[in-house]
């Protein structure tokens, strides 16, 4: 079962974004609402992939935690963000082994990415 | 429609109907989270009914927000990508593994004719994605046990591929909105698959900023449908 870690900071979001995955047969390690809270959790866990928002409460925002996290080890990251703004969405093509799904979510879309990370 | 220039934003003014946007559709993200937690285990036709209402309107009210963004000429997609000759055969291939999942458990069939020689002019992970988008696409909106497929034709000045599906087909007016972000369309997915409603919208988007286009095409209700995407051929060397 892969492992997957959250990163968002509206609750409700982040609550059905995990019933959403564990019905999807993915398994939620850790749950993190600030860029602060992530890397404390990524210091102890080891998720196979990360999903997370572009805006994070804390020092760091969701693109400067991807290139931190991407330093270290390649794990695939989704962003989910409800952003259209072509800057971002470009930075987010640019950055490898990311993808993006635009809010609102449904479980359909999320399955198809994730099954296709968790295959690479 | 033509906008008057008066109309259009000027760099702060889209940041701040970027940021307007953006809160907007976080809030309308929750909300779709408490109807599909309310929906979950939902028998009661009634209740399903409400459910239904309830995502429409969340639709609606997403699909006001582009109207508005429309209006004001918010850019809000990619212009252009950065783009090389990618080999289409391997794209092809690498979506249709990401969607086994799906046609297995559809139990549909893929037939693919994409000749490994062909190369169109394209960024490869958008083009996968777009590719995705498409059978994904045509997977939700058929029956069990279709049979899809997926063909790669080399035209005169470009390269079409067609993902063609025996689905739910398009009406007149669906074909009129099915590239339109959030518009509510009446086809419905054949086995209960959401329906993001913006997926295609965005597909076709990223098909232009490969220089490229995305069209569909269907005979009716019922009658499937199919999806091309014209692409260019690599520049020279």
């Amino acid at each position: 079962m892969k492992k997957v870690m959250i990163i968002e900071d509206e609750t409700i979001i982040s609550f059905g974004y995990h019933l959403q995955l564990e019905g999807l047969g993915f398994e939620v390690i850790g749950t993190a609402r600030s860029s602060e809270e992530a890397e404390a959790l990524l210091m102890e866990m080891q998720p196979d992939i990360i999903i997370m928002d572009i805006y994070l409460k804390g020092d760091k925002n969701g693109m400067e935690l991807a290139q931190e996290i991407h330093a270290r080890e390649e794990i695939p990251i989704l962003f989910l963000t409800a952003s259209t703004k072509p800057e971002i969405i470009a930075a987010i093509t640019q950055l490898k082994g990311c993808h993006y799904l635009s809010k609102p979510i449904n479980s359909d879309s999320l399955e198809d990415v994730l099954m296709r990370f968790a295959q690479n | 429609m033509t906008r008057p220039d008066d109309l259009l934003c000027n760099g702060p003014q889209a940041d701040r109907l970027h940021k307007f946007a953006h809160d907007l559709r976080n809030r309308l993200a929750g909300l779709h989270q408490v109807l599909q937690q309310l929906a979950v285990g939902a028998v009661d036709p009634e209740q399903k009914q409400l459910f239904e209402f309830g995502e429409q309107q969340q639709f609606k009210a997403l699909r006001t927000v582009e109207q508005l963004l429309d209006d004001m000429g918010v850019v809000r997609h990619v212009q252009t990508l950065p783009c090389t000759a990618v080999p289409l055969a391997p794209v092809v291939e690498k979506a249709v593994r990401g969607l086994n999942h799906r046609f297995a458990r559809k139990q549909q069939t893929l037939e693919l004719s994409v000749e490994d020689a062909i190369q169109v002019h394209g960024h490869a992970d958008q083009l996968v994605e777009l590719v995705s988008a498409l059978l994904s696409n045509a997977s939700k909106f058929s029956p069990a046990g279709a049979v899809l497929t997926v063909k790669a034709s080399v035209r005169d000045t470009t390269i079409a591929l067609q993902v063609k599906d025996p689905g739910a087909g398009l009406t007149a007016t669906d074909l009129n909105d099915v590239f339109v972000r959030y518009a509510w369309l009446s086809s419905r997915t054949t086995a209960g698959e959401a329906q993001g409603r913006s997926t295609l919208a965005r597909a076709r988007q990223w098909a232009h900023a490969m220089g490229g286009d995305l069209l569909a095409e269907s005979a009716g209700p019922g009658e499937g449908s199919t999806f091309t995407l014209v692409l260019r051929y690599p520049d020279l060397p």
